[in-house]
């Protein structure tokens, strides 16, 4: 029988289970002294919350004779955090007058000192409270800021930056925002769409379009939020020198003038189905009765994406009537064909 | 014999010592990848609007005799917060009045849909919309096992993404919109998981979860740390390297391309998402193509555990046997040459702790139970092997439960941490022993190859009722 004072894996099994003990208790007391720790948080960010909530609601009707004690970092956090919120919610008046409540007590240079140096979520609050804020002190830390790695840290850096002052800064952010592929697109789009097409169009077109793929998919959605006039023209001359499928059928998209019908019609024969089912799509929307044989002959394409967008696209094309779908059902030999489109128009009715 | 009792017992503790030292490793990764999008909740609160480019999706829901909850679950997700996506039921020619519930509810219509077969499947006897939902339809086909439905409503999709979802899954009203994120981050994306927690002791108001809370029921708390251990934060360990190997079936958002590429689900598999999962890393390895799999660590599905031990044990058998399937089948990605993470790290671990461990960790038990019975370890040494694997898998638990605390700390009261540390102390007398033991037998029956069926998974649906335990 193994004795197992004296035994060398009987030792080593008492010493991993003490060594798994030691850790285990350890990382009990962790969890036990981090819920105390939060749950002490969380009560003073109530009472200062409970304090300081009121005092920012009338902040924002105007000029308040209180003065701010000076705050702690981490109250500083919550306070920020806490006045960002209201801005989000506010315009106008209200949003000045709380700039001015934050400006007249909290010196800028500490809230730009707060996002140089700490943890993330600080650094956060105090890049978005700086844009709020629309301070051009922090122009210069905010632009750093921008080529900062962390994709969080540097999106919300560039947002800030449109914030205080987007006719400015944007010209000089478009290449960084075609380049930084960690800047999601959808966040982006939505960006661009708060700062409207009057904004987002000449920094968008000023210069002529020459991205490469990666930033072409990037800029497209885009330019779909810019003026269309001026949008349309720059992304059709560009559309002559494309030969990518992915580009060609996303830029087809913006194919929406009798203009391009002759673009279209070129790319209803391309061999990618992608571009052919945009072109089924484009011709539906600019197309007529002499476009109608060419979404017929796509009605029998070998794709079903492509076949289901032609099928679209002549029940939504100008001047078609029930009386030529059904004739198109009644004389069309291709099964498929007919198929499709049955089941399009019933999708219509 | 004393040489031999003495390397099995260094085997014994190696592996212990490997499996649970490799699952803390894990738990560190998770931390670390965290990290990011903690910080990111600083933004992520503030008011949100859509930018009009999400990419719209297409819900599968395969369904067989669900006629109770069909219903409940499809009103939940018609109601899910997303721009644009459709409803796809499928149908698996359920012997109950599923369809018939189905049709009532909705007031479906037969619909002239030409249904283009992407992928081969059992044939479909008829297609519906519904009148009252636009975006909902339904696909009545032939019974041939969930992967065969879930191909049918590949096929039927109409969005380049879809959500694979379990009829039974309830989710948070934000959570299409949660997962469909790393596909608008990171465009070499082809598939996102969500992490699935445990709804038993919650209350759920409209298919939706409204409060969480834990179980009564001690297998179900069980269960709790089981989840947290081993599949919620070992798999966000993998995601941080590209290695997530499953993506649950109960929630879990793909490329379509991607998916009719790989083939789409395998019908007849047991383990079809992990199967699909490891088949694509498989295949966009060997074709040298640049790609990411991504795992959501919010908890944005929750699905109700089994609170009784023969279904337990049917769950465990089953995933255990789809587990040895998906990874025998795609075994070349192991080691490969392009294999990367998933295939010199990920897999190799699956193989040996979770393939084969529980062979390892029931012939542990059992030999060192047989050593004391004969008189070869004395009753001393054998309790200090038990200990020494008690307080490993204690060891765990807590990393599990303190990487929950400092992240989305869902347990907020004292009384919930003291139950959560006290299910991780009983787990070890018993429970994780009955578990090695069911997945030891779904073992057995995976090299046997039992044949395949539809999960009959008995739920209690107790966290329908409001308030209900």
């Amino acid at each position: 029988m193994l004795d197992w004072g004296f035994d060398p894996v009987v030792i080593a099994a008492i010493v991993t289970a003490l060594i798994a003990l030691t850790i285990s208790l350890m990382m009990a007391v962790l969890i036990i002294g981090f819920r105390l720790w939060r749950g002490r948080v969380e009560r003073h960010e109530k009472a200062f919350i409970d304090e300081w909530e009121p005092v920012l609601f009338i902040a924002m009707d105007g000029p308040l004779g209180l003065k701010v004690p000076t705050l702690s970092r981490p109250d500083l956090a919550v306070f920020l955090e806490l006045w960002t919120h209201l801005q989000e919610a506010t315009r106008g008046v209200a949003s000045e007058n709380l700039n001015r409540f934050l400006s007249g007590n909290i010196p800028t240079s500490r809230i730009i000192g707060m996002m140089e140096h700490g943890g993330i979520r600080h650094r956060l609050v105090a890049v978005t409270a700086l844009g709020h804020l629309q301070s051009r002190a922090a122009i210069g830390p905010l632009t750093e800021l921008v080529a900062d790695p962390q994709p969080i840290l540097s999106y919300a850096a560039m947002r800030a930056l449109l914030r205080i002052n987007p006719s400015e800064m944007l010209p000089h952010l478009v290449p960084t925002i075609l380049a930084r592929a960690d800047w999601p697109i959808s966040r982006l789009s939505a960006l661009f769409r708060e700062l409207g097409a009057n904004v987002i169009t000449g920094p968008l077109l000023d210069k002529p379009l020459n991205p490469t793929k990666a930033e072409a998919l990037r800029l497209l959605p885009l330019l779909a939020l810019c003026y269309r006039e001026r949008a349309d023209p720059a992304i059709r001359e560009w559309m002559k020198i494309q030969n990518d499928p992915e580009v060609i059928s996303a830029g087809l998209e913006f194919m929406s003038a009798p203009e391009d019908i002759p673009l279209l019609m070129a790319a209803a024969k391309n061999d990618d189905w992608r571009v052919r089912a945009a072109a089924a799509s484009g011709l539906g929307e600019v197309g007529g009765p002499t476009e109608q044989r060419t979404l017929e002959s796509l009605l029998c394409d070998a794709s079903w994406w492509v076949r289901y967008r032609a099928a679209k696209a002549l029940v939504s094309l100008r001047g078609a009537t029930d009386a030529t779908l059904n004739q198109i059902v009644a004389t069309t030999t291709d099964n498929f064909a007919r198929e499709i489109l049955q089941q399009v128009m019933a999708e219509e009715a | 014999m004393s040489l031999f009792v003495e390397t099995v017992q260094w085997v014994f503790l190696i592996y212990f010592v490997a499996i649970n030292v490799g699952y803390f490793s894990l738990n560190i990764l998770a931390i670390l990848s965290l990290r990011r999008s903690i910080a990111g909740r600083a933004l992520a609160n503030l008011p949100q609007t859509y930018s009009g480019i999400e990419p719209a999706i297409s819900i599968l829901v395969p369904a067989y005799n669900e006629e109770a909850t069909i219903t409940t679950s499809i009103q939940s997700l018609l109601q899910v917060d997303y721009p644009e996506f459709e409803v796809v039921v499928v149908n698996d020619g359920s012997k109950d009045a599923t369809l018939s519930v189905l049709i009532r509810d909705f007031d479906l219509r037969p619909f002239p849909e030409v249904f283009w077969a992407q992928l081969k499947t059992h044939p479909v006897r008829g297609i519906y919309r519904s009148t009252k939902h636009q975006n909902l339809r339904v696909i009545d086909k032939e019974n041939g096992g969930k992967a065969d439905a879930l191909n049918v409503g590949i096929s039927a999709a109409k969005f380049p993404l879809f959500c694979a979802i379990d009829a039974d899954s309830i989710l948070q009203r934000d959570s299409l919109r949660r997962v469909v994120d790393p596909f608008l981050e990171d465009p070499l994306t082809i598939a996102s998981g969500g992490t699935v927690r445990i709804a038993n002791g919650c209350e759920v108001r409209g298919g939706f979860l409204t409060k969480i809370d834990l179980p009564a029921d001690p297998l179900a708390l069980l269960q709790i740390v089981e989840y947290l251990r081993a599949f919620l934060f070992g798999r966000m360990g993998w995601a941080a390297i590209n290695a997530v190997l499953i993506i649950s079936g109960a929630f879990g958002v793909f490329k379509k391309d991607a998916v009719i590429e790989a083939g789409g689900y395998t019908s007849g598999s047991l383990g079809e998402d992990m199967e699909l999962v490891v088949r694509m890393h498989r295949l966009f390895r060997e074709r040298n193509r640049p790609y990411a799999i991504h795992f959501i660590a919010d908890p944005i599905c929750w699905t109700e555990a089994p609170e009784s031990l023969k279904v337990l044990k049917s769950q465990r058998v089953r995933w255990q046997r789809g587990l040895a399937e998906s990874l025998f089948a795609h075994r070349s990605l192991c080691f490969s040459r392009n294999g990367g993470a998933p295939g010199w790290i990920a897999f190799p671990f699956m193989a040996i702790f979770e393939w084969w461990g529980p062979l390892l960790e029931v012939a542990g038990y059992a030999f060192m139970l047989y050593l004391v019975i004969v008189g070869h370890v004395s009753f001393a040494v054998f309790a200090i092997f038990m200990a020494m694997a008690f307080t490993l898998g204690f060891m765990l638990s807590l990393s599990a439960l303190l990487l929950e605390e400092l992240t989305f700390h869902l347990y907020p009261r004292f009384s919930q941490v003291g139950r959560l540390v006290g299910a991780a102390i009983l787990e070890n007398f018993g429970f994780r022993q009955l578990v090695s033991v069911w997945r030891l037998i779904g073992l057995v029956k995976w090299m046997y190859g039992a044949k395949a069926s539809w999960g009959n998974m008995t739920r209690s649906g107790s966290w329908q009722n409001p308030g209900g335990r």
